[in-house]
């Protein structure tokens, strides 16, 4: 069981932005923004080593203003980007390459400590007019693109494709008219990738990059009954998706039958502000929410892996009352650690039971599913 | 000497004459003086008297003597003279008859003579006559055997013509007369063809006895007869058996198919049951009575295989007339079903039942048609009195949500669903009791009894429809859309579920124990514990609290949401005043709390001061804390440090759904989640310097007036410190204002 004490990490700041580095495939390694509006931003790159269970950091200064979001390169570990607010209050994106990055399948402690980290901005993501950005998305595997949407929910397209070289490629109109903000959105790995859900406030839609102007391809009105705050698409079977919003609500849709979710879970007290379907094991999902709890759902149903892989062991359940059976959709775990609002979760890139939540006071959680499950998943 | 032997002989004689006469002797002395005395003695009588009478009287006694002796001798003299001339007379008597004697003589012999003479004569005649008497018997016998031949020559026609009135019992009788002979001379020429004839006729004969045995429409007498005859005709009984076996299956199943195709003629169902039951027992069940009535009439000698036949037929058709009952009985009394329609059910039940029993008796089987058929046509109306109760639940529970006013009182609207609701289930077991009445003599059958009361009534309608009802409440939930309900519903429905849970299903299932004869209580024979009901009802009433609670802070948090997107709080002016939609907010709560207020008790306050100027004062002192350490400026003091210094000594806000059924509970939820997200609202902001004054104003009139509706007024300050405190962060220019200025704003 002690495996599944979480390993804290404290910031010192606030902090709302949190991703894996997903360039890096062997070490556990996180990213994170903080958001003060007082004091020098950073990104912390933190990692985690689960044989010395020992956390080690390394930060790179980020002079541009309070990190809202914060977004690594699919495979490139060296590139990130941000949503940040600066001086000018006023919503932007940048691209940066980050310095020094230990190589893959180095650990951190390899750097030297004495020296400074930084962030170079490769590109800074403005359109012409003085739109605000409320997202900034790669483009899923390859990374040759990045997509921004503003908050009114204009999709601007950028292509990175030729020799690193920003090119301004697409400038769409607002999908909608009305006052609704973008509150979230997200870019589909499948059908070419050529798939991009945004969400304002309890509408969402999804939109061909190829024919943005043209309108979206499909859209689910009133998807919740308060705000999303957060979509995922998962990774291995292309018709499903999570959403979550302010209603505390994970819902989980075929995208070819819209007119309700095929499992709509209620687990959350509060808004829920991150869904996230584990890569690897999709009927893990990770959730977030401002009750300060992080749960880990079982979609076993809608899961790409066969049922028959999750039906062969009891024994383990057996040992662990803790864990449900992974069999059944629902809770497999809450996670109550948190003293704040999570608003952000995410899975590492290195191993596929591993995931670390963010709350609002800046601290950092790193758990691992449990031992159980796990078992129950791979045998 | 001579003389004492003459005295001695003399006395002797006397003696003997005394004997015989039986006079005894009196030896008394005055007897020897007694004249007329036997033992008289003459002289001592002299002696005597001439010593003791006077000469005067010795004369007088010497005459009376003489003239006593004078009168006796004259009567002797009398008496002798008589007897004399009898004696002439029968002397002249025998003379006569002596001579009439010998005349008899004679004639008696002349008689025998004549006697002889006679029996000489008779024994002549009768020699005579004894050849004629033997000729006159052998021609009476002639003229017998003629009459039969003559019989035998007419009896074609006879058996034709009887054939023809359709007299065939007549026809039978001849045929049975002749029968023997004609098979006994049928090799003579002339007897062959009267035969064949009779073969031929009695042919005829059987064939139209076969046609009014099979004849549809024929009378069980009839066919008593037919049967009869056959017999006689030397038909086999087996195969006769057997037929008639065939023929009246054939018969009982065309009921059977006229049953089945029974259809209704758009009557009223209850009465439509009864006429279709009637039919049934008209046809189907009578006839098959009947059948087995008449098979032991007349076969009465019939082999037990015969009789098995017989039999097995019968329990076959009772075997599908069962089925067919049940699916038209089902079919005809139809979905909606009246407490009259199942009246009328178990009365048409009853009869057939009563009928069938009367049925089986006659074939001496055991088998258990009506009790199984009963208890399917039980369990399939149970069943179906459920799900018609489900339904009508549903439209009500759908009525409520369709036509619901918020202005509805909540209080009134429980009792009124409630009322409703009970009203339905009340219906529904009102009917069902038909099945259990007194006068049903099915129903007295303790087996039907208690599998109707505990599976059917119990378990498939109480139990499922509580269950199905809780589901249905839950459910309401989860509707979104046109079908979402009102809030203030889900409060009341929240209500009635905990009713249910408290004591509304209990007595309700204590009606049906009375009704249906479950021992009170009983938790016996799997029967589901009525706790697992109740346990619903509670964890619906849970969750549609719940519900009301994320519908009303829904709506609130909208608002504050709205409103603090649609305000650039970087640049807002001074506050002037506590912004609308917190007042707005406030309303909302009271508005819940009250609503809240009269479904649900106060709940447990924490120890929270009446005193409310002292609390004035303590959230001033508060302020005052406040003020100070905000004036210390972020550049003195790491403000995310504070932040998490803070955090230590508040409680970590418990948001997490379960609501309890009290007033408190749930108007604090409300006020947790609306507060929290707020806060969240504020966390997404960046203030200016009247920006954060305005929530600091708004934060303390919140403060001013939640606690009323709270038991946890430390939760709401550490959530309105919270919010506070987040929105110093998120701004640049953090100067609160004067805690008097803001007290002045408030109160305005």
């Amino acid at each position: 069981m002690e495996e599944e004490a979480p390993i804290i990490y404290g910031l010192d700041f606030q902090a709302r932005s949190l991703c894996a580095q997903y360039g890096e495939t062997e070490m556990v390694r996180f990213l994170i923004g903080t958001q003060s509006l007082k004091s020098e931003n950073s990104i912390h790159c933190v990692e985690y080593d689960e044989e010395s269970v020992l956390v080690s950091k390394f930060v790179y200064p980020h002079p541009l203003g309070e990190i809202w979001q914060t977004n690594a390169h699919p495979n490139q570990a060296d590139i990130i980007s941000t949503v940040h607010k600066g001086q000018n209050q006023k919503m932007s994106a940048t691209i940066y390459k980050m310095s020094p990055v230990p190589s893959n399948g180095q650990s951190i402690d390899t750097l030297d400590p004495t020296s400074h980290g930084q962030l170079k901005a490769i590109a800074s993501l403005e359109s012409s007019d003085e739109k605000e950005v409320a997202k900034v998305l790669w483009q899923p595997n390859d990374g040759n693109k990045v997509v921004t949407v503003s908050t009114d929910s204009q999709i601007n397209l950028w292509d990175f494709s030729n020799d690193g070289k920003v090119q301004n490629a697409i400038f769409s109109e607002p999908l909608c008219k009305t006052h609704n903000q973008v509150t979230a959105a997200n870019w589909s790995p499948h059908h070419g990738t050529n798939q991009v859900a945004v969400a304002m406030e309890t509408n969402l839609q999804v939109v061909d990059l190829r024919s943005v102007n043209k309108g979206s391809i499909y859209n689910i009105e009133n998807a919740h009954i308060e705000p999303i705050r957060d979509l995922d698409f998962n990774p291995n079977r292309q018709y499903y998706m999570a959403t979550c919003g302010d209603d505390g609500c994970v819902k989980f849709w075929d995208v070819r039958n819209l007119s309700s979710p095929v499992l709509n879970r209620h687990d959350h007290y509060h808004w829920v502000w991150q869904v996230r379907y584990n890569v690897f094991h999709d009927q893990l999902v990770l959730s977030a929410g401002s009750d300060a709890r992080v749960v880990l759902t079982s979609a076993a149903s809608l899961s790409s892996e066969p049922f028959g892989k999750l039906m062969s062991d009891d024994k383990d359940n057996d040992d662990d009352e803790d864990v449900r059976s992974p069999l059944a959709d629902g809770v497999i775990t809450a996670y109550e650690e948190h003293e704040d609002s999570v608003y952000s979760v995410a899975w590492s890139s290195a191993d596929s039971w591993t995931f670390a939540s963010l709350s609002y006071g800046g601290r950092l959680l790193i758990h691992r599913v449990p031992r159980s499950l796990k078992h129950s998943i791979l045998f | 000497m001579s003389k004492e032997a003459t005295e001695n002989d003399k006395r002797k004689r006397n003696n003997l004459l005394s004997q015989y006469y039986g006079i005894t002797k009196e030896k008394d002395v005055e007897n020897l003086f007694d004249v007329d005395g036997k033992h008289f003695n003459a002289d001592a009588y002299v002696d005597k008297l001439v010593q003791e009478t006077s000469l005067k009287q010795l004369i007088d006694k010497e005459q009376e003597l003489v003239r006593e002796i004078q009168s006796l001798d004259s009567e002797m003299q009398t008496l002798v003279y008589e007897n004399y001339n009898k004696f002439i007379l029968a002397t002249d008597t025998i003379r006569q008859m002596k001579s009439d004697f010998k005349t008899m003589e004679d004639e008696m012999e002349k008689l025998v003579q004549d006697m002889s003479q006679i029996a000489t004569f008779a024994n002549s005649i009768s020699s005579n006559l004894q050849d004629r008497r033997q000729q006159i018997t052998k021609l009476s016998n002639i003229h017998e055997l003629l009459k039969n031949l003559q019989f035998l020559f007419d009896l074609p026609t006879k058996l034709k013509s009887s054939v023809e009135e359709k007299n065939y019992s007549l026809a039978v009788k001849y045929y049975a007369k002749s029968e023997q002979v004609l098979k006994d001379f049928g090799d003579h020429p002339s007897f062959s063809g009267i035969q064949s004839d009779c073969q031929e006729i009695v042919t005829t004969l059987r064939k139209c006895l076969k046609d009014q045995f099979v004849r549809a429409e024929v009378t069980s007498r009839e066919l008593e007869e037919s049967v009869t005859l056959l017999s006689k005709l030397g038909e086999s009984s087996t195969s006769l058996a057997l037929e008639f076996t065939v023929i009246n299956k054939g018969r009982l199943e065309k009921d059977l198919d006229d049953l089945s195709s029974y259809t209704t003629s758009g009557e009223n169902n209850g009465e439509a049951v009864l006429a279709f039951i009637e039919k049934c027992c008209n046809t189907a069940l009578n006839n098959a009575a009947l059948t087995i009535a008449t098979f032991n009439n007349i076969f009465p000698l019939a082999s037990a295989k015969d009789n098995e036949g017989l039999i097995d037929m019968a329990v076959d058709v009772i075997n599908r007339l069962c089925p067919v009952v049940k699916t038209k009985v089902v079919e005809i009394i139809g979905l909606e079903m009246s407490e009259g329609c199942c009246l009328s059910l178990v009365a048409a039940l009853d009869k057939f039942h009563r009928r069938l029993l009367a049925v089986q008796r006659l074939l001496m089987s055991d088998n258990q048609w009506s009790s199984i058929l009963i208890t399917d046509v039980a369990q399939i109306i149970s069943n179906r009195a459920a799900e018609n109760l489900v339904v009508k639940w549903t439209q009500e529970l759908q009525g409520w949500r369709d036509s619901w006013n918020n202005d509805n009182q909540p209080h009134g609207s429980v009792k009124f669903i409630e009322g409703a609701l009970i009203e339905h289930i009340h219906r529904t077991l009102v009917a069902l009791t038909a099945f259990v009445g007194n006068h049903v003599t099915f129903s007295q059958d303790y087996q039907f009894r208690q599998t109707f009361g505990r599976r059917h009534v119990r378990e498939g309608v109480f139990i499922m429809s509580l269950k199905k009802l809780s589901i249905m409440l839950s459910n309401l939930c989860n509707a979104t859309g046109k079908d979402n309900a009102s809030p203030t519903l889900i409060l009341v429905l929240s209500r009635v579920a905990i009713d249910f849970n408290q004591n509304l299903a209990q007595s309700l299932l204590s009606l049906i124990e009375e009704q249906f004869d479950i021992p009170a209580g009983f938790q016996g024979d799997n029967l589901t514990p009525i706790s697992a009901v109740t346990a619903e009802f509670r964890q619906a009433s849970q969750t549609l609290l719940q519900r009301y609670v994320q519908s009303e802070s829904h709506v609130l948090v909208q608002m504050i949401r709205k409103s603090m997107d649609s305000r650039d709080w970087l640049t807002t002016s001074e506050p002037r005043s506590v912004r609308p939609v917190i007042k707005r907010v406030l309303e909302e709560i009271s508005r819940v709390d009250s609503h809240a207020a009269q479904l649900y008790e106060e709940g447990s306050r924490k120890d929270r001061s009446s005193d409310s100027s002292r609390r004035t004062h303590h959230s001033s002192s508060r302020m005052q804390q406040k003020s100070s350490w905000s004036s210390l400026g972020p550049s003195q003091l790491d403000s995310s440090l504070l932040n998490n210094i803070q955090k230590l000594f508040s409680e970590r806000i418990d948001l997490s759904g379960t609501v309890e059924p009290n007033k408190g509970s749930v108007v604090m939820a409300v006020i947790k989640i609306c507060l929290k997200g707020f806060l969240e609202c504020v966390r997404l902001k960046t203030f200016g310097k009247y920006g954060i004054q305005q929530i600091q104003v708004d934060c303390y009139y919140l403060q001013l007036f939640l606690w009323r509706f709270t038991f946890d007024e430390n939760l709401v300050h550490s959530l309105l410190d919270e919010i506070l405190s987040s929105a110093v962060q998120r701004c640049l220019e953090p100067v609160l204002m004067e805690p008097g200025v803001v007290e002045l704003i408030c109160e305005r």
